[in-house]
């Protein structure tokens, strides 16, 4: 198949690619208002460092939605393993290769519960989150005592800053887990299956597709990597902070939406959303590095939250298609 | 006549004190064409869903190819090739054609998926239907209309190697131009020696495409007929219960 002008046309069209267009845009808006904070090497290394475990949330996130879970529960499952991580390091005192597998099987556990809890009992995924998310946020008060867990030791701190090329371990855990993800969704029979169960389980049902069982793995798989995210964000900060998982929710959910507009015609997937999560992740560092108030995060990302979820629902591209139209024109032939 | 691939013998189903079957008996034959026909409430869905498998029947038997079989799951019904298209809710829209057909036993290679298989197979199997609606096999579902999407759906089922086909009002949604397409469809696939059983309320449908007319009346069968024997005021008249063959009980 040789590539047509619609074709070309469709890959750069605004809808298909929307972030990299708003990225372009940010970028030159904050390259000429702040050029000697933001254009930095540093800044855009530890960007990179800090956004991996936003991106390994995203990704807990997006698994179960695509089969038609939404997780509300996402950051207090961040939180919660974060907690249990520096609570069986420093209090428990396990050694490292024991409490690591044991975070990331706690947190599968987790979604294996709320799965449990939308599959048998039949409660609406949001409901059946939001319960789960108040339930961990009440667990990791109760663990930590509202405190933060500290005297971790140097090396769990390691995992999370040792460098390779001059990237730290959780970029390239992000990239793995990534990689992994993006295969099973879109190359095996139990994503494709997974997809058909999110969008028409009934569909899916008369099919043959165990479309239950399915749901209960995705939460699961999502419930392991939210874990991970929680492990390796306690290494990072060398401490078991409280407060901080829960802030993952909101950047998490929203690049996951902006992602789904991404590439795949509104079909949400994996690269979609590690690439909106970084352009709203520059946005941010942007606002921060021009000296915005800390507020301003919230605003953005919940605006972004919006508009994410209106573009996706977007259909009529006209305008900028066009403009974008007539520069392909120039080098591709019209197709009749 | 030749032997029936699918027959049912005095299928009874209550659902609580309710009885739907009283006793209801059904042939289908290979190459033909069965209509059910019956007003709402005479229990074809209940009928067709015991042979789907996704309700059982309480009693009565069931025999395939002549041997008498269980149909207890929606697995059993497709092991032996028995596959239902139901009216509205046999796609995924946000999956392909391709997708949509291979859904629940996609083949792969080397821990990935075959596409180039798939779309060859999906291709053959819409080619031996004559179908010529459909522009790309890659196009997402949610782009069809409603008659392209009752094809796909029949071509899944052909694509099973299915040996009967039932079809749930396959038209009752579409235009007088998809109507005749999918009518068509029906005819070939009977044609490729498929046993075909479709429900509908359409009269018009039904004389256009069965070869048999069996007429359910508040959970009996009360009238088996041969199309081309037959009229429509008398099919109306058992439908509504003021004619009867006095034959089953």
């Amino acid at each position: 198949m040789s590539t047509t002008r619609d074709d070309v046309l469709r890959a750069l069209s605004f809808r298909n690619i929307s972030a990299i267009y708003i990225f372009v845009v940010m970028f030159v808006i904050f390259s000429l208002w702040i050029p000697q904070k933001f254009l930095q090497v540093g800044v855009w290394r530890s960007l990179l460092d800090a956004e991996a475990l936003t991106g390994l949330a995203a990704l807990a996130a997006l698994i179960p939605l695509i089969a038609g879970s939404l997780n509300l529960a996402i950051g207090a499952q961040v939180g919660f393993a974060a907690i249990v991580s520096a609570w069986l390091l420093g209090k428990a005192g396990l050694p490292i290769l024991v409490q690591l597998p044991a975070v990331v099987l706690s947190g599968a556990l987790i979604g294996l519960v709320t799965g449990l809890v939308i599959t048998r009992l039949r409660v609406e995924p949001i409901i059946a989150t939001l319960g789960i998310s108040s339930i961990l946020l009440a667990g990791m008060a109760w663990v930590s005592g509202s405190q933060q867990i500290l005297g971790l030791g140097d090396e769990y701190k390691l995992i999370a800053t040792t460098q390779f090329g001059g990237v730290t371990i959780p970029v390239y855990v992000l990239l793995a887990v990534a990689l992994l993800s993006w295969y099973v969704l879109e190359r095996t029979p139990v994503g494709r299956r997974a997809y058909a169960a999110g969008y028409n389980p009934e569909a899916a049902r008369l099919a043959g597709v165990h479309v239950e069982r399915l749901r209960i793995w995705t939460l699961v798989a999502g419930g392991a990597i939210a874990a991970l995210a929680g492990a390796l964000l306690t290494s990072r900060i060398n401490a078991g902070d409280p407060t901080v998982g829960p802030s993952f929710l909101l950047p998490a959910l929203t690049a996951v939406f902006l992602g789904s507009t991404q590439f795949r015609g509104g079909r949400f997937n994996v690269w979609g959303t590690i690439v909106a999560m970084y352009v709203l992740a520059v946005g941010i560092k942007g606002l921060q590095l021009a000296g915005s108030p800390r507020w301003v995060n919230d605003l953005f990302y919940g605006v972004a939250l919006v508009l994410a979820v209106a573009l996706s629902q977007w259909e009529v591209t006209s305008r900028r298609a066009s403009a974008i139209g007539r520069l392909v024109d120039r080098v591709l032939p019209r197709k009749r | 006549m030749s032997v029936p691939i699918i027959e049912l013998t005095d299928v009874v189903k209550s659902f609580g004190p309710v009885s739907v079957l009283k006793g209801v008996s059904l042939r289908a034959y290979p190459g033909k064409v069965t209509a059910l026909v019956g007003d709402n409430g005479a229990g074809k869905s209940t009928l067709i869903k015991g042979l789907a498998g996704v309700q059982p029947y309480d009693s009565g038997s069931v025999r395939f190819d002549g041997e008498e079989v269980s149909l207890h799951s929606p697995r059993d019904a497709s092991r032996l090739g028995v596959e239902v298209v139901y009216q509205d809710l046999a796609l995924c829209d946000n999956l392909d054609i391709v997708q949509n057909m291979f859904l629940g036993r996609e083949e792969t290679r080397l821990g990935t998926f075959d596409e180039g298989r798939m779309e060859r197979e999906a291709s053959d199997t819409l080619r031996s239907l004559s179908v010529r609606t459909v522009k790309s096999v890659r196009q997402k579902v949610s782009s069809l209309s409603g008659g392209q999407r009752q094809t796909v759906a029949i071509a899944r089922a052909v694509l099973k190697k299915a040996r009967v086909v039932i079809l749930d009002e396959p038209t009752a949604a579409l235009g007088v131009a998809q109507t005749e397409q999918v009518l068509a469809l029906v005819r070939r696939l009977a044609d490729q020696g498929v046993a075909v059983i479709i429900i509908s309320h359409n009269l018009a449908d039904v004389f256009a495409v069965a070869d048999h007319i069996s007429v359910l009346y508040l959970g009996q069968m009360v009238a088996d007929l041969e199309t081309r024997a037959t009229t429509r005021d008398d099919v109306v008249g058992y439908i509504t219960g003021t004619k009867t063959m006095g034959v089953s009980a």
